[in-house]
């Protein structure tokens, strides 16, 4: 057992004081949302946003599902495309940058000098469209999941990883006369699980998140996935607004709460999801994994 | 580079020059199936889909079968106005089937690129003249010539109310201080100033400064909006912010921000800050998009939140030499665009004659069937039919997506929840309130790229950025500079103004 | 792997390898797929008065006339100026900033409330502008709002925050530093995970107390990951964050001094053409991007051979 220097404790509470701080500014904000969301609309037409929750009602939420009946569809298709999708993404991923961290492999730099030069200049939106079009995914998932599948930042990261990684680990196999698919299958990728976490973790929320694909292909309103429905929700609030006109008496639609409604439901996924896996975030993956 | 390397790269390089082959254009040929032809309209706005959509159509397409004997196929294909743009040239760079393009005219992002120089659109004139017999009568010559480039009508127009504004003010704080209804601006100032003694948390007057524009100062010194036009004394049609009354306008935004009448940070307050300031009571005069069906949804927050709350709507102030004017809107914001590759203009121009020819037309195709979507309840006015409170809240029965342009010469029937003090305020907005408008109103301008316009742009945002916006925010009085800075934006710009006139001049509406 | 005296023809490369190739195989047909066809329009299109119209083919081709259109308008160098010092102040604060906080988390010694942190960082990231620049409207409003409240409170006057241009690089790089962060800390972190713990127990064993530890294992041992991150930061500088400025600045003409970015400038003067002109800017901006990488990638490599990003 280390004996702690005093300057080590004045550290440890110092961190912990910053730490604390800056959770906090972190997670404020996203509470505002939230407690917003379960408040009653008139209180946050009145008052604005609000940290606790002003006569709690759940009536934003109630009123997105209603008026936007396609929301848990489009939950479960945006799920779907994620099952579907990232495990996809990265098995083609990683065997990639597994390949392309071999530096006696000929043409080695010249791949990856093509991978990289494409994070830089790009083609443009209409022959994109037309590409996709062409290739038959008009309205069809796929054009949500095959345009998406390689990105070239976690291209760099999967090589550099394997790269680092010391050739002994591999060599004794490779000696013995496996290959090369087996000693990746067996050897490298094992030691990578904070890696398979981190680009799991970027290709989930880029899934997630995406919009803009479904915006130009889907035509089909069954097939939108959650964020496309959210930025079409706002809309339609503001149009639902001025069809309230016709309700008699004054009925206040609670569209304001229920845009940050729209937010936590859209957001809730990813953020349960996330505790889960920091389990691969272990440290001590690569203890013991070569003996020099 | 090492051999194989080469022989890699050339490998690749090969495939890459041949392939941008392959996107080509990629015909497709969508008629109608059957004998209806099929009409297929984008739109930018905001729409929601209807729960009956399907009946309507149905109902629409079949009167229209009876009374014009042609069957069609509607496809209105509803989007946000950011995405519109994108959506349609894609559509048109895939060869994609479109009618119809609805949209505003006198922006860039709007209409205005079909009809530059790169000319997409159908010229409707000839077909106007032989089916839109209807469209003549109802609809005004301005929103014609706002649509009519080079003698080319290149878009169907609508035509909305010129009059929409309206200042929404807190009647019972204006009785506490035991104030009239104001009329000129000395009265307004009085009134602002009392709402501000009454709590040091009140902000007298929210709105920003284009609303400012709109609705408060520019009409009560007889000139416009900045960003309009007016004619000057010597018939030249110049920019607004050049008008030398324009001085007095800034002047006095200034001093009200001093003296905390006006909202300091008018500038970057958000639309729902502005909302949550009135709403509780602690804002005096909204004028934040004075329009007046905005206005009374905010007055109505206003009473569930304080039953006791009284407001009313007023008009134009006057000024110290008696003018007095809201900012006229423009009469046809824009209008149907059918592009040159659309086979079916003259269905589309005999679509919206149909609609305008008879009310009842109209009426279904803008509110739904009578007795289903809304029921008449005399008065010119609709209410829901039975049961359907319950879906309002929520959703909606059909929100006119098969007429998405106003025609308010044919017909407007407001819902039967208004009161009798909000009637009486639409129409005195609608109809009473005297109103300046743009001199440019109804002359189409080309796009312009030559180097004095390229000048005059940078010109303009320049005095924005020193004479304006530094008035606007209470920054500086910029009064005494204005006038030295508007001679010499008149002769660093001499040509283009000189050019502008002429064009003006030979295009004006008669 | 080769074999003294013996040339690697490509014949000998596939037969040898072909495993390798047939693992990059996928990769190297989507990126030709997707990346490399629709490359040279965008070239194409920045020469051309392009419209969807005319296609790509029969739009005028007008060589580099959007080019110069766009180098000479009279905004530029204002335009230039905000974007680059945005993008260098976020890379000299916001970067290290997640580097940093990785450490400081990395410190942690109870494992709730680490992982409690770990879980709250990215929160800001799924919060979009617009309900951040409501939020920070609230802050700094010149009347009501939290900033100027405690400004008061402490015998100062308040600031217009919304008038001051002069403010805004700072505000903005902080709002992006806040919203991203925590993300950023993702990719230390699993770094740091794949240290070999026997490196702590040899420095231990040397004496090294926490701090030393920090400098002489865990920051070498992630060298790698932050020069890869860095360079890859270095092909966004200019580009802009123009979500963030439209939603924190809007319409605010006062800020626009120093906060009107490329993207928002194009935005706000639609150009005549926008399809060339953003085309076109794209192109300039790749291009001065390309260098800068490349440069960047260079000097990692002639450190440290293989530690750029090709």
């Amino acid at each position: 057992m280390l004996k702690r220097t005093r300057g080590e404790k004045i550290f440890n509470v110092f961190n912990i004081f910053l730490l604390t701080l800056f959770s906090l500014t972190f997670v404020i904000p996203y509470l505002i949302v939230v407690s917003t969301s379960l408040s009653d609309e008139l209180t946050v037409l009145r008052d604005g946003y609000t940290l606790i929750p002003k006569g709690f009602t759940t009536a934003a939420y109630e009123f997105a599902f209603k008026s936007s009946p396609i929301l848990l569809r489009a939950i479960l298709n945006s799920v779907g495309l994620l099952i579907v999708g990232v495990p996809m993404s990265m098995a083609v991923q990683f065997i990639a940058g597994y390949a392309l961290s071999k530096r006696f492999l000929p043409g080695h730099r010249v791949l990856n000098f093509l991978m990289v030069f494409t994070m830089m200049f790009g083609g443009g939106l209409v022959p994109f469209y037309l590409l996709v079009r062409g290739l038959g995914m008009y309205n069809s998932y796929w054009s949500l999941i095959i345009p998406g599948l390689f990105s070239s930042y976690n291209l760099v990261l999967i090589r550099n990883f394997f790269d680092g990684q010391p050739a002994a680990l591999e060599e004794a196999a490779l000696i013995d006369g496996a290959s090369y698919w087996q000693s990746f299958w067996r050897i490298s990728l094992p030691t990578a699980k904070p890696l398979i976490a981190t680009i799991g973790v970027f290709s989930m929320v880029s899934s997630w998140n995406n919009w803009y694909n479904a915006m130009l292909f889907i035509s089909d309103i069954n097939k939108y996935p959650i964020m496309l429905v959210v930025r079409q929700i706002y809309i339609d609030f503001n149009a639902l607004v001025a069809n309230a006109a016709a309700i008699q008496g004054i009925t206040i639609l609670p569209t304001e709460t229920a845009k940050m409604a729209v937010i936590v439901i859209a957001s809730l996924p990813i953020i349960i999801v996330y505790p889960f896996l920091q389990k691969y975030f272990v440290q001590g993956v690569m203890l013991g994994a070569v003996k020099e | 580079m090492k051999k194989t390397g080469k022989r890699l790269l050339a490998a690749l390089l090969l495939l890459v020059m041949c392939l941008p082959m392959m996107t080509g254009c990629d015909k497709k040929d969508v008629s109608g199936d059957g004998d209806a032809t099929k009409l297929v309209i984008y739109y930018g706005g905001n729409k929601v889909v209807g729960a009956n959509d399907a009946e309507v159509k149905a109902a629409i397409e079949e009167k229209f079968y009876q009374d014009t004997g042609n069957k069609i196929d509607l496809e209105v294909k509803v989007f946000q106005t950011s995405d519109l743009n994108t959506k349609v040239d894609l559509a048109i760079a895939g060869g994609e089937q479109i009618d119809g393009i609805i949209s505003n005219v006198g922006s860039t992002t709007g209409l205005d690129r079909f009809v530059n120089e790169n000319a997409f659109f159908t010229d409707l004139t000839p077909l106007i003249d032989e089916y839109g017999s209807a469209l003549k009568e109802k609809v005004p010559q301005i929103a014609f010539d706002t649509v009519t480039s080079d003698g080319k009508i290149f878009a169907i127009p609508e035509i909305a109310y010129e009059g929409i504004y309206g200042i929404l003010i807190r009647k019972d704080w204006l009785d506490d201080a035991g104030l009239p209804i104001p009329t000129t601006i000395e009265e307004f100032e009085t009134a602002l100033r009392a709402f501000r003694d009454r709590d040091s948390n009140i902000v007298p007057m929210v709105g920003y400064h284009w609303d400012m524009d709109r609705v408060i100062l520019p009409g009560a010194y007889n000139c416009v909006q900045a960003s309009y036009f007016y004619l000057d004394g010597n018939g030249n049609i110049m920019p607004g912010f050049l008008n030398p009354n324009y001085k007095t306008v800034l002047e006095t935004e200034y001093n009200w921000i001093q003296e905390g009448l006006w909202d300091i940070d008018n500038a970057s307050r958000t639309a729902s800050s502005c909302d949550n300031l009135f709403i509780s009571g602690r804002a005096g005069v909204y004028i934040q998009y004075p329009e007046i069906m905005a206005e009374i949804d905010i007055a109505r927050k206003v009473k569930v939140a304080d039953p006791d709350a009284e407001l009313e709507v007023i008009g134009p102030l006057t000024g110290p030499d008696g003018y007095a004017s809201f900012q006229k809107a423009n009469a046809c914001f824009g209008g149907v665009l059918v592009p040159a590759t659309s086979e079916n203009a003259a269905l589309m121009v005999q679509y919206y004659n149909w609609l305008v020819s008879d009310p009842a037309n109209y009426e279904l195709a803008k509110y739904g069937r009578e007795g289903y979507e809304w029921v008449d309840v005399g008065e010119g006015l609709r209410g829901l039919p039975e049961g359907a409170e319950d879906i309002i809240a929520t959703s909606a029965l059909y929100d006119g997506i098969f007429c998405t342009l106003d025609y308010t010469t044919v017909s407007d029937r407001l819902w039967d929840t208004y009161t009798e003090q909000e009637l009486r305020w639409i129409d005195n907005v609608r109809h009473n309130y005297p109103l300046h408008g743009d001199a440019r109103e109804g002359v189409f301008w080309p796009d312009q790229d030559s180097e004095m316009a390229k000048n005059y742009s940078t010109a303009s945002d320049n005095f924005k950025n020193e004479i304006l916006t530094p008035a606007r925010n209470g920054l500086l009085n910029t009064s005494d500079k204005f006038d030295a800075a508007v001679e010499s934006f008149k002769t660093a710009n001499a040509d283009y103004l000189a050019w502008m006139n002429e064009y003006y001049h030979e295009h004006k509406p008669e | 792997m080769v074999i003294p005296g013996q040339r690697m023809t490509f014949k000998r490369a596939m037969k040898k390898y072909w495993v390798l190739y047939l693992m990059v195989l996928p990769a190297m047909v989507w990126y030709i797929v997707f990346k490399y066809i629709p490359m040279p329009t965008g070239l194409i299109i920045s020469m051309e008065d392009y419209v969807p119209w005319k296609g790509l083919w029969k739009s005028n081709w007008v060589w580099f006339e959007n080019y110069i259109r766009i180098l000479t308008g009279g905004a530029l160098p204002k335009v230039l100026r905000n974007t680059l010092l945005l993008s260098a102040l976020s890379l000299v604060f916001a970067f290290p900033a997640s580097i940093v906080l990785a450490l400081l988390i990395n410190e942690l010694r109870n494992r709730l409330f680490k992982r409690t942190v770990q879980s709250v960082a990215y929160l800001p990231y799924f919060l979009s502008w617009t309900v951040v620049a409501g939020l920070a409207f609230n802050l700094m409003d010149t009347r009501f709002g939290l900033f100027n409240q405690v400004l008061k409170l402490i015998g100062l006057d308040p600031v217009r925050w919304y008038a001051t241009p002069s403010l805004w690089p700072a505000i903005l790089t902080v709002a992006k530093i806040w919203k991203t962060t925590g993300w950023g800390t993702i990719v230390f972190l699993a770094a740091i995970c794949a240290i070999d713990t026997g490196l702590y127990e040899a420095a231990v064993v040397d004496g090294a107390g926490r701090w030393q530890q920090t400098l002489h294992v865990t920051i070498p041992a992630i060298m790698p990951t932050i020069i890869v991150t860095f360079i890859l930061s270095i092909g966004q500088m200019l580009a802009s964050d123009s979500e963030m400025i439209m939603a924190m600045v809007g319409n605010n003409e006062i800020l626009w001094e120093t906060a009107q970015t490329f993207e928002t400038f194009v935005t706000n003067n639609v150009m005549h053409g926008t399809y060339a002109s953003s085309a076109t800017l794209s192109m300039l901006q790749n291009t001065v991007t390309f260098f800068m990488v490349w440069g960047a990638n260079t000097l990692a490599n002639r450190r440290e051979s293989g530690s750029g990003i090709w």
